[in-house]
């Protein structure tokens, strides 16, 4: 068996991440699944399955290098320490038992002697495997073929035994890519100069801390003083008053007495952080650097950005992807949490690209959105996915169809529907093709809970319809029979607008009515935007159409559907009472709780300031409310970009993400528009304090 | 498709155009009976009327009521089998996605020297270089704790941070209570860090000009990145220059490292002519 590589972890290119080598040392051919098991438990399902490293895999790349070794096991090597296993100066060599192995490393089980040391040509051996196998590197791992515990590390390598837990790797890796101290602590004063590391400190003035804005304002500080530095070699934990109940021994940020590896005249910023006690996740002062850190290698973004409920509680999450990998945060009604991080794929296989179109929905019926993923533009072939929970909080492809389906041939600029469109509880797929054939198709594809079924196809026409590459459509259920249609729209393919209304019996689409070139009370013009919502409450969808671009002034309908027509309840010139309409209005249909849809608005070209406003809806009319360029802490701006959901769960879509490069936010529309939420670059709650 | 051509309609109602006022800079419908605002006072008003037809290459273009199937010979799809309706059999696992044999345009960046240096005894030298074929994405800022600065000439080709180079830690006793339930910590006065250089930043020429200056220095709090240019700038008392490298004299290195350096440029050239 010769020696090989297998990358375990693919985020990009190595120059553009931070990269960690993996080496096993006494591996011999018949070990070499042992070895694999061992790389898989401390690094894939250990460092990068836990907080900090799990939401930030996308900075990393490992190699697993296998190295065939010719004996199995390492070389041993036995001291005698003299009954003094911290100090190595007295101690002798009793027996060394070499072994024929890819490193040459030796293990001694010796504390005071890192627990193993080099052989005499270990370091070109490491060299050599590296420079064939590994074509950059930030961080080598080696594991030796030993089931004793124990390991060293520090230079940005770490060598550890079959023995070692991740929870030890993890902390090594806090010194290896994050630079930080440890927070131990051992008898003895520290008495050097403050310390460069972010975590340490010799400071206890408040104003100056460096760590300040993590700290609420009545916390004590010092938060814990060493009672007697010359007695005690401990951590000190909380000491000065008394600790309030909620305090989180991880998270809850103060200023502690002890740390870099002495027990006073130093301090560190929690009672138990994962660069103490290995087990805890990184506090905040950590976890704020190493992400500061690695966040340009991450890549990530809040650009793209997705709206589902994901775990089927009532409460809309949110999907983040960037460019080959997934991010899902949780919503708990007030804040995110990580819930789902992949990197390269979900197993099934699906591997993400930045070419991927996600389409979210209940496909099969479960109360929890699925995900649907389409690729046409970063494979040599098109590529549709279904993707669906894995049980443990995260999504796995349990569906792919390659180049097509029976009766669908996926093309480039197929265009997808989430829609129910056989009311059977479970969402199904219209599929749309309009540019990259000779003539246009729409697809009915239908949802069994795990694959899809073309039930429908129309080829160039649909009943009263002769499709257009211009066609657009909006999905809604006119008719309120639980059926989800398409509304079909064209206004520039021919001399006159269209627009019609489609009626679905679950397999096939008929045609309920189509206007042609007016609405009642409505010239249509092809700048009209439709927007589909149920804007009285009476289990049909109506239409919003807005007009900015045809007319002198702003316009905006109100179109109750009435099964196959559609008649105005209200149209709006000019202004709607509490919004000035404009040519560069935005909208989005969400409900602001009474169960009628309302319309939120955003303007950002119009006028000096930008506006967000929301439009609600009383059944025949509609009156707005607005937020001028702030909505609380919101600096409201050209690129920011916004989706309707229900993150509190309250029954209605009355909330709003809205994102860009580098902030996201959470707003709720009623009674007025506020801000629940804001993050910067990622999504975490600190406890107190934010990382800007 | 029919071109019929439809019955001669009425223009639309002339209506008086809004006078465009001087462009508003904030909303004002808190105020009441405010006017709409003209966005264009050439363009109509909307109407009761119905829509003029506009031409289409000199023609009226009208959707049928009842537009029949299309005869469309060429480009189209394979007819709808009649098993697409039957419930299809699931699939095995599938594979890997087919990438696509066009690579797309090369990604930004067509390689990189990946140099690396060794600190001995408060001196600085280069013991090993290796051409990685990719982009590059430099460090924007650096953190707190030790960080290089790469230049040729006055030109800065690279910096960053070195995370972690001085100590070897013993991990700790897992059965230990006392002192070897932390860390055994060995500072070492050798060490390794890498310095990465875009492959066009430099030559072969040019690199024997390479200074590299490490520095070691105390930041502020967790996440508060600063600029090279900010670091270099930072007092004595707050920036410490550990060591430097004045140039690089090939001709007397060693010859592994000389073949390891002409190997690597031979690579870029190789990368840059692909």
């Amino acid at each position: 068996m010769p020696d090989s590589v297998t990358q375990i972890l693919k985020s990009g290119p190595p120059g553009t991440k931070k990269n960690i080598a993996v080496l096993g040392d006494g591996f011999a051919a018949g070990d070499q699944d042992d070895y694999n098991d061992k790389v898989r438990e401390l690094l894939t399902d250990g460092v990068f399955a836990n907080d900090y490293f799990y939401e930030d895999a996308q900075a990393f790349n490992i190699y697993r290098v296998n190295l065939i070794s010719n004996d199995s096991g390492v070389s041993q090597r036995v001291y005698d320490e003299q009954g003094t296993p911290t100090d190595r100066t007295d101690d002798t060599i009793v027996s060394t038992t070499i072994k024929d192995t890819a490193l040459g490393y030796i293990y001694s089980g010796s504390w005071a002697h890192c627990w193993l040391e080099s052989g005499a040509n270990t370091a070109n051996l490491v060299n050599d495997a590296l420079d064939t196998w590994v074509p950059d590197y930030d961080l080598v791992v080696v594991i030796l073929n030993e089931d004793r515990g124990g390991g060293c590390g520090g230079g940005n390598s770490q060598i550890v035994t079959k023995g070692s837990s991740w929870a030890v790797m993890a902390h090594e890796f806090g010194h290896g890519t994050g630079g930080l101290s440890d927070e131990y602590c051992k008898k003895g004063a520290y008495t050097g100069a403050e310390p460069g590391a972010v975590n340490v400190t010799t400071n206890t003035n408040r104003n100056t801390l460096k760590w300040r804005k993590f700290i609420k304002p009545t916390t004590p500080i010092p938060t814990g003083v060493n009672p007697d530095p010359t007695a005690i070699g401990s951590c000190t934990a909380w000491t000065v008053g008394a600790k309030p109940a909620d305090w989180d021994s991880s998270q809850s940020v103060g200023l502690f007495e002890g740390g870099r590896t002495k027990a006073s005249g130093v301090y560190r910023p929690v009672i138990n952080c994962r660069m103490r006690g290995n087990a805890p996740p990184y506090c905040p002062v950590c976890y704020t650097e190493l992400k500061t850190k690695m966040h340009p290698a991450t890549g990530h973004s809040f650009l793209k950005t997705y709206v589902g409920d994901f775990n089927g509680d009532g409460k809309d999450d949110v999907l983040i992807h960037n460019g080959n990998s997934i991010l899902i945060y949780r919503s708990d009604g007030s804040q995110l949490d990580i819930a789902f991080s992949a990197v390269e794929r979900v197993p099934g296989s699906w591997q993400f690209k930045p070419g991927d179109r996600f389409y979210v929905g209940d496909f099969n019926g479960d109360g929890k959105d699925e995900v649907v993923v389409y690729n046409s533009t970063n494979w040599n072939q098109e590529y549709l996915g279904l993707l669906a929970d894995d049980g443990n909080g995260g999504l796995k492809l349990i569906r792919r169809y390659d180049d097509s389906m029976p009766g669908w041939q996926f093309q480039k600029d197929d265009k997808f529907y989430v829609a129910d469109f056989d009311g059977n509880g479970r969402d199904d797929l219209y599929v749309f093709n309009g540019a990259n054939w000779s003539i246009p198709y729409v697809g009915m594809l239908r949802s069994n809970g795990t694959s899809f079924t073309l039930v429908k196809r129309y080829d160039g026409t649909m009943p009263g319809w002769q499709m257009r590459p211009g066609d657009s459509h909006s999905v809604g259920d006119f008719s309120g029979d639980g059926k989800e249609e398409l509304l079909v729209f064209n206004g520039d393919d021919w001399s006159i607008p269209y627009l019609g209304m489609m009626r679905s019996n679950g397999s096939s689409l008929s045609m309920a009515r189509r206007f042609d070139g007016t609405l009642p009370g409505w010239q249509m013009r092809p700048g009209d935007r439709q927007y589909v919502g149920d804007f009285n409450g009476d289990g049909k969808s109506d239409v919003y159409l807005f007009n900015g671009d045809d007319w002198s002034i702003a316009y905006l309908g109100m179109f109750i559907s009435m099964d196959s027509w559609l008649h105005l309840a209200q149209r709006y010139d000019g202004n709607v009472p509490g919004w000035q309409m404009r040519k560069n209005d935005n909208h989005w249909v969400g409900d602001s709780g009474d169960g009628r849809s309302d319309l939120f608005v955003y303007n950002h070209q119009d006028w000096g300031p930008e506006y967000l406003g929301v439009m609600v809806s009383n059944g025949h009319g509609v009156t707005a409310s607005w937020k001028e360029d702030w909505v609380g802490e919101w600096n409201l701006g050209t690129n920011d970009q916004f989706e309707v959901c229900d993150f509190e769960g309250v029954g209605v879509r009355r909330n709003l993400f809205v994102h860009n490069q580098n902030w996201f936010g959470i707003i709720r529309a009623t009674p007025n528009l506020s801000l629940l939420k804001i993050y910067y670059k990622w999504i975490h709650n600190y406890r107190y304090g934010r990382n800007w | 498709m029919s071109n019929k051509k439809p019955k001669p309609r009425k223009p639309g109602r002339k209506v008086t155009k809004p006078k465009v006022t001087a462009r508003p800079s904030r909303q004002t419908t808190k105020q009441k009976g405010v006017a709409a605002i003209v966005e264009d006072s050439r363009k109509p008003s909307m109407s009761g009327a119905a829509v003029r037809p506009r031409l289409i290459k000199r023609k009226i273009v009208v959707m049928p009521d009842d537009p029949s199937p299309s005869k469309a010979m060429k480009n189209t799809m394979d007819p709808v089998p009649k098993s697409a309706r039957r419930r299809s059999k699931a699939p095995g696992r599938p594979g890997d996605q087919v990438p696509s044999v066009d690579p797309g345009p090369q990604e930004e960046g067509r390689g990189y020297f990946r140099i690396r240096m060794r600190m001995a005894e408060g001196e600085l030298t280069v013991s090993g270089a290796k051409f990685v074929a990719g982009p590059l994405r430099g460090d924007e800022s650096v953190s707190p704790g030790l960080t290089y600065d790469a230049k040729i000439g006055r030109k800065r080709v690279a910096f960053g941070d070195v995370p972690d180079p001085i100590e070897w830690r013993s991990h700790p006793d897992p059965n230990a209570k006392g002192e070897t339930a932390g860390h055994h910590v060995t500072e070492l006065s050798d060490y390794d860090f890498i310095v990465r250089i875009p492959s066009e930043q430099v030559t072969e020429q040019a690199i024997q000009d390479l200074r590299v200056t490490l520095y070691r220095w105390r930041g502020q709090g967790p996440g508060e990145h600063i600029s090279i240019t900010e670091l270099i700038r930072q007092p004595k008392v707050a920036v410490e220059e550990l060591g430097s490298m004045s140039g690089l004299r090939i001709s007397s290195a060693p010859v592994a490292f000389k073949k390891e350096l002409q190997q690597a440029f031979k690579q870029a050239a190789s990368s840059a002519h692909d």
